[in-house]
């Protein structure tokens, strides 16, 4: 835990518990509507209904984890279930904060619940932010209902991202069961990759479940409705996540966690040549991020089998 | 805030006296041999 990453987490908490956010979608490079329909709000030209699924990329180093954690690529790390009520968007969310610890893990002082956010406070920590329409078939009243419920009983976030207990919700769990709760079936976890280095730090964070719900396969049968960037246009997201796909090819089983992260005094870190690939935000002038990975990470050929 | 800002002090006083388990620390160093390392131009 580092001493800004803790500064930044308190005040966010601070904020959460009242500060008031104004959203200017001037200010930002992406804020598309996507669809054609009216919704049920009108957030600044988005047409917002509740039980709208949520997901979002914060671009922060542990973000960037949660996408190369799974055998499948995700380019969302988080999600959450919308809300629409008193005419006021706000997002349900699996969310905690870590808390003062001497020893032993961070998960093991990490502590949440259920919570409720305004959409301005949620897309504010967002690299990019989108959201999608479940399938037609889905009850979205049943989806909202289920988000309101396990944030009033209370429900506590779960730091160990095991899938297999229902007690305690991670973000994309608690989405994936707001979801089924509105008839949408269960999506298929994801294996965690069997990457021996990965191994080593996720044994320490007492991660031990061997699949994992990634945002990724919550918007598979969904359709999005809106996207949104402070920093990247829409054409920069694509490329963006293209090349964090990327990073992913690349992540293959021999590979050292060390190779992308680095540790300091400020935390996690991405390592230099990482960031400046992702920060490149744009394939120009190649054709594809394997093309743009070459020229900036070295040649790569994917092993055979 | 105020009680934020109390929240912030300490834990900025705890996180100081935090180090990674050593086979932790020892995984988020790349290796030695860049052809080992898909994620670094020779």
């Amino acid at each position: 835990m580092s001493v800004v990453r803790a500064l930044v987490l308190v005040f966010a908490a601070a904020c959460s518990g009242g500060c008031a956010t104004t959203l200017t979608p001037a200010a930002y490079r992406t804020f598309d509507a996507e669809s054609a329909s009216e919704g049920e709000l009108d957030f600044h030209g988005l047409p917002l209904e509740s039980g709208q699924l949520v997901v979002s990329d914060s671009g922060d180093p542990d973000s960037l984890l949660m996408s190369l954690l799974g055998e499948q690529y995700t380019p969302y790390g988080h999600a959450g279930i919308l809300s629409i009520e008193a005419g006021k968007a706000y997002v349900y969310e699996g969310y905690a904060l870590l808390w003062p610890f001497m020893n032993g893990p961070p998960t093991d002082a990490m502590r949440g619940r259920i919570r409720r956010v305004t959409l301005e406070q949620y897309i504010s920590r967002q690299r990019v932010t989108a959201i999608f329409d479940p399938a037609a078939s889905v009850d979205k009243a049943a989806v909202v209902a289920y988000a309101r419920a396990r944030h009033e009983d209370g429900t506590e976030f779960d730091p160990y991202f095991d899938w297999r207990d229902h007690t305690r919700l991670y973000c994309t769990e608690f989405a994936a069961l707001a979801l089924h709760a509105g008839g949408q079936p269960l999506p298929a976890p994801v294996r965690v990759r069997d990457n021996a280095s990965l191994r080593v730090a996720l044994d320490w964070l007492k991660v031990q479940a061997p699949e994992i719900v990634t945002a990724g396969s919550l918007t598979q049968a969904a359709e999005r409705v809106a996207l949104v960037s402070r920093r990247l246009t829409a054409r920069e997201v694509e490329a963006y996540f293209a090349a964090k796909r990327e990073l992913h090819r690349r992540f293959t089983d021999d590979q050292k966690i060390g190779n992308i992260w680095s540790w300091t005094w400020r935390g996690l870190q991405l390592r230099p040549q990482i960031e400046a690939f992702l920060e490149a935000s744009s394939l120009w002038p190649h054709e594809t991020a394997a093309d743009l990975a070459d020229d900036w990470l070295g040649a790569f050929a994917q092993p055979v089998g | 805030m105020s009680r934020a800002l109390l929240m912030a002090v300490t834990l900025a006083i705890l996180s100081g006296c935090f180090t990674l388990p050593r086979e932790v620390a020892s995984e988020l160093e790349p290796v030695a041999h860049h052809r080992q390392d898909h994620f670094h131009k020779p």
